[in-house]
C-alpha cells in the first residue's frame, strides 16, 4: 500500500536530480552520469556510451545555445528509469532555442559546405527513440527518451 | 588530470595526432589547435591514431569537418586508425565512413598515403 502518486507501469525508481553550473568543464560528468544511469537502468555498456554522448549533445546545446556561452547558469537534469523507459530531462532558463532551425544534417554536403553545425542534434536523434522540446514557464525542456526493448538491455 | 592531451609525431610526410582522453566541447580547442597547426606547417597529410581516444562528441568531429576541405585542397588528407567500439560507433551513426578512411593500424594508415617522394625503398 502506498501513497505514491501513480507511475508509469514496469520498475519506476527514483529519479535522479542533478543541478549543474552550464560550463563545458561538467560535460565529462554529464557523460559518466548518463552512463552509470543507462548501464543501472539495464542497457549495456556500448548502448550505455551512447546514450551518454546524446546527453553530451544535449547539454552542450543548452550552453552553447540557450545560454549564449554562459558559465553563470544552471543546467537542472532528471534522470529517470521508467520501466520500459529511461528518460532523461534538462531544463535551462535561457534562450528559447528552436530546433527546427537547426539545418538538417546531409552529409555530403558537410565537406563541399564546410558545415559543421547540426551533428550534435542529427545524433541524438540518431540514438534516442524520441527527442523532444517544449517551452513551459520560462524554462526550456529538452526530453529524450530511450525504450528498453530490444536495444542491450541485460535486464534478466 | 586533464582530459584530453594530443601528443604530435612525424613520420616522413605524415603527421600523427594522438589524442588521447575524451574530445568533448570542452576539449575541442586542444583538438582543433593540433589539427590547425599541422595545416599551418604546410603538413597536409595526417593520420589522427585513435587508439587512447575513449570518446568523441559532434565538436570533435566538427573540428574535422573544419579542417578536411583545407587538408584535401592542399593534396592531403586526414585518415584515422586504431578507433575504438565506442567511436566507431559514433563514426557509424553519423556516416563518417563515408567521409573519412579508417585503418586498423597506424601502420596501415601512414602506408596508405604512399611512398614519400625521393624514398629509396629499403633504405
Amino acid at each position: 500500500m502506498s501513497n505514491a502518486p501513480s507511475r508509469p507501469r514496469g520498475r519506476t525508481k527514483p529519479t535522479l536530480l542533478v543541478s549543474l553550473p552550464s560550463e563545458t568543464a561538467y560535460l565529462g560528468l554529464v557523460r559518466e552520469m548518463t552512463k552509470r544511469m543507462a548501464e543501472l537502468a539495464g542497457f549495456s555498456e556500448p548502448v550505455a556510451e551512447k546514450l551518454a554522448l546524446a546527453v553530451d549533445e544535449a547539454a552542450t546545446n543548452v550552453i552553447e545555445h540557450a545560454y549564449k556561452g554562459a558559465a553563470d547558469r544552471e543546467v537542472d537534469m532528471r534522470f529517470e528509469d521508467r520501466g520500459p523507459d529511461f528518460r532523461v530531462e534538462l531544463v535551462d532558463t535561457g534562450q528559447m532555442v528552436d530546433p527546427r532551425a537547426v539545418p538538417h544534417v546531409d552529409i555530403d554536403k558537410f565537406v563541399t559546405e564546410r558545415r559543421t553545425g547540426g551533428l550534435g542534434m542529427h545524433l541524438m536523434e540518431k540514438i534516442m527513440d524520441s527527442v523532444t522540446f517544449r517551452r513551459s514557464a520560462r524554462r526550456n525542456v529538452c526530453a529524450l527518451v530511450k525504450h528498453k526493448e530490444g536495444e542491450g538491455t541485460s535486464r534478466g | 588530470m586533464s582530459e584530453l592531451t594530443v601528443e604530435s609525431r612525424d613520420a616522413g610526410e605524415v603527421v600523427l595526432l594522438y589524442p588521447k582522453g575524451f574530445i568533448n566541447a570542452h576539449t575541442v580547442r586542444l583538438f582543433e589547435g593540433a589539427l590547425q597547426n599541422a595545416i599551418s606547417l604546410q603538413r597536409f597529410k595526417i593520420v589522427v591514431n585513435c587508439s587512447s581516444l575513449v570518446y568523441i562528441a559532434s565538436a570533435g568531429l566538427g573540428a574535422m569537418m573544419g579542417a578536411i576541405e583545407e587538408i584535401r585542397s592542399n593534396g592531403g588528407d586526414l585518415r584515422l586508425a586504431s578507433l575504438n567500439e565506442t567511436v566507431q560507433n559514433i563514426f557509424d551513426i553519423l556516416g563518417f565512413n563515408h567521409l573519412y578512411r579508417t585503418y586498423a593500424s597506424e601502420a596501415e594508415a601512414i602506408a596508405s598515403f604512399g611512398p614519400a617522394p625521393g624514398a629509396a625503398s629499403g633504405a
